[in-house]
């Protein structure tokens, strides 16, 4: 039980379920934009691919990913 | 030189604290001045950022750029864990940017009552998950042995022809494979009981593929659970007996103590959402 913060691996994917939602958001007087969200999913497959998981993300392809919600 | 955009990045909410004139902690771009902007008791937990690192050229940029995700997802839980040591919060999700410190005193403003509900509601509680595996090829070794059908259908076997002993062979697989996929959904459905019992809510989740978790098993049960801090013990207690008690395949996970990520609705949604 150490802090999510502190160990890699899962809980680091924990994170990603948990923080990244819809893309970063600007919320101002004339700006709202919501990124793209196969944006998201490519960042997602660079932070998994160092997550020890390269060789199964390789075969799987990304659509599991969508997975994390 | 053009002046650069400043934005207000919003970590989470809390009440207002003394604590926060102390704050020493890294959040997002390595900043390592976190504030809270307050409005009446109420306060949202902020650093300033570069607009132009969140602006789409940039963004694209730094999304696909693992280093720069990683370190930024966790200056953002670094943030809010510290914050929710000695007191509730409610952590916002990754990547909420406000342009003007007004917008983020409306954000307070407007959403005064509800946010003082929520902090109420979830202090002294943290969120913990707990994530459950099957083996199913060693579940199925398991049943093997202790089912009595199929100590019958085996002993069969090894007096029949090859032709009959073949359908025979199959069906033990087929009774197998039944048995194995119900006792999965027992255990999944007792373990979140079990859980539950111990925790003030609790949410399931979808369960993640082989290729996301990397394990040879299946996950069976992704639970995260709300926990009030007098209970903390109890339900750890559960996980441990569970962790050296069962066997039949299986593994377990717990990981925590996370933000309430789980357990917020954010008014923001509904915000973007207009």
């Amino acid at each position: 039980m150490t802090s999510p913060a502190q160990s890699r691996d899962i809980t680091l994917l924990e994170l990603l379920d948990r923080i990244l939602d819809r893309g970063v958001i600007i919320i101002g007087d004339v700006t709202i934009s919501v990124a793209d969200v196969d944006l998201i999913f490519l960042g997602l497959k660079l932070i998994l691919t160092s997550v020890e998981t390269a060789e199964r993300m390789r075969q799987g392809g990304m659509e599991e990913t969508v997975g994390l919600q | 030189m053009e002046r650069r955009k400043k934005g207000f990045y919003i970590y989470c909410v809390a009440g207002v604290d003394t604590f926060f004139e102390e704050l020493k902690v890294e959040g997002i771009g390595r900043s390592m001045k976190v504030y809270p902007i307050e409005y009446g008791d109420v306060c949202a937990v902020v650093s300033d950022v570069d607009l132009d690192d969140f602006g789409d050229t940039m963004l694209e940029r730094n999304l696909s750029d693992s280093e720069w995700l990683e370190s930024n997802l966790r200056g953002h839980e670094n943030v809010i864990e510290e914050v929710m040591r000695n007191r509730a919060v409610i952590p916002f999700k990754f990547g909420i940017i406000f342009s003007a410190e007004t917008r983020v005193k409306e954000l307070l403003e407007q959403n005064y009552d509800e946010f003082k509900n929520l902090l109420n509601k979830l202090k002294d509680k943290r969120e913990w998950a707990i994530k459950v595996y099957c083996n199913i090829e060693e579940l199925k070794r398991a049943l093997r042995k202790s089912n009595a059908k199929i100590n019958e259908l085996k002993e069969e076997i090894s007096k029949k022809s090859v032709g009959a002993a073949y359908f025979l062979t199959k069906q033990v697989e087929d009774i197998l494979s039944k048995e194995a996929d119900q006792k999965v959904v027992r255990y999944a459905e007792e373990f979140c009981r079990k859980f539950r019992e111990f925790a003030d809510n609790s949410t399931l989740s979808p369960l993640w593929s082989r290729e996301i978790t990397g394990k040879d098993a299946d996950m069976i049960l992704n639970a995260t659970y709300l926990v009030d801090a007098k209970k903390e013990n109890l339900f750890l207690s559960i996980f441990q007996s569970f962790k050296e008690h069962v066997d039949d395949g299986l593994m377990f996970e717990c990981t925590g103590p996370w933000p309430p990520y789980n357990f917020v609705s954010l008014p923001v949604r509904r915000i973007l959402d207009d």
